[in-house]
């Protein structure tokens, strides 16, 4: 039987690091997730994603049972992302290669259309600010709650819906200017 | 209904279904309203991309770094094999030194009976010196210095071991009470002490 979070914890805490690795499995594609999408480079995300882990290791003993380790852990990969990014002032970068998505059940018209989308919809998340990005990718890709968020943050809940508001209206014009470049760009094309 | 108040209601629903009140009257305005229904497009659009925004991978071998970067004895139990023997050394040299300690305390009591008996001859005076400065002394001067002891005693798991530092307190207490009866003896009961 697959031991939960909180028991892998105990485990490790007992002096068996093993469970840790288990953790690690369970928890690296978020948290590689923030990382990548709030750093914008692959190498530099993968790094902050270990920092997260090691820090993750070293204060387990200071994790609270009574939350979910995927809040706690998510609240480490956020705060470390935040401070990397104050102290590199990474802004708006462009992510530095394309996503790839697994495309072996589409066709590959739908595919290329479905990874015209992701590319659209990275851009525009890299394109808000680092304070609104992360609040986007907690919520809509992590399913993080107002609450959560704002625990996560350690800010007011009223400050969460300000910014999430605010960041999905910029998306929304982010994706429709994408969407006019992109229009614009076709008729040059079948003009020339 | 009006475009503001549709507007607000389009962002409300990407955070759930909306209650039915609401979906009736925005669906009535839509039906009736181009510019709103194109912008409810562009919302349910990006509803849809965000909840479909892939999961990444970092790249292979991430976990087994991840592994070799931490400290896997961080919550182990911190009870090295050789200072539990170490500790039991000192415990058994402990429970010697009491039992020899006993002895020599009963010596001691003898010591009457000793002097006129004993006292003076060669043998007790060659016991006395060996006593002194072979076991004593020799523990001192010789066995502490050798490399290995020294470190035993001084090194930190050593003295974490609460076995180990009951053990070596209990040396020492044997150690110097053995020192101070034997002085009685060598003054000869008289209350001197060389």
């Amino acid at each position: 039987m697959q031991l939960t979070d909180a028991q892998l914890v105990t485990k490790i805490l007992r002096g068996d690091p093993t469970g840790f690795q288990e953790l690690v499995s369970r928890y690296q594609k978020p948290v590689f997730g923030i990382c990548y999408r709030m750093m914008r480079q692959r190498e530099e995300a993968e790094d902050l994603s270990q920092e997260v882990f090691i820090k993750a290791y070293r204060y387990l003993g200071q994790y609270n049972h009574e939350h979910k380790f995927s809040s706690w852990i998510l609240k480490i990969a956020t705060n470390t992302c935040i401070d990397a990014i104050r102290k590199k002032r990474v802004d708006t970068l462009p992510l530095d290669e394309e996503i790839k998505t697994n495309q072996e059940d589409v066709s590959a018209e739908r595919a290329f259309l479905q990874e015209e989308a992701h590319r659209e919809i990275e851009a525009a998340i890299g394109s808000l600010p680092p304070d609104y990005r992360i609040v986007v990718l907690l919520y809509h890709h992590q399913g993080q709650s107002y609450q959560q968020i704002a625990d996560q943050l350690e800010i007011p809940m009223s400050m969460v819906k300000n910014r999430l508001f605010r960041a999905r209206k910029m998306l929304k014009e982010s994706l429709k200017k994408l969407k006019e470049e992109t229009l614009w760009t076709a008729e040059q094309v079948q003009k020339s | 209904m009006d475009c503001r108040t549709s507007s607000e209601i389009m962002i409300k629903q990407m955070d759930g279904p909306l209650a039915e009140a609401d979906m009736q009257g925005w669906q009535q305005h839509l039906s009736a309203c181009t510019k709103c229904r194109k912008e409810a497009a562009e919302w349910q659009q990006l509803s849809v991309m965000l909840a479909r925004l892939p999961d990444l991978d970092p790249s292979p071998g991430f976990e087994r770094r991840v592994m070799a970067a931490i400290d896997p004895m961080r919550y182990a139990v911190r009870q090295p094999q050789h200072a539990m023997n170490l500790g039991m050394l000192f415990i058994w040299i402990g429970i010697v030194g009491g039992a020899s300690l006993l002895v020599v305390e009963a010596a001691a009591r003898m010591q009457q009976w000793m002097m006129t008996w004993f006292q003076g001859t060669a043998l007790y005076r060659l016991l006395a010196f060996v006593y002194e400065f072979v076991v004593i002394r020799g523990i001192f001067y010789f066995l502490m210095p050798q490399k290995g002891l020294w470190d035993w005693l001084t090194r930190w798991e050593t003295v974490d071991s609460w076995w180990v530092t009951m053990g070596t307190l209990n040396l020492v207490m044997v150690l110097v009470l053995i020192k101070v009866i034997l002085d009685r003896i060598l003054a000869g009961g008289r209350g001197e002490v060389r």
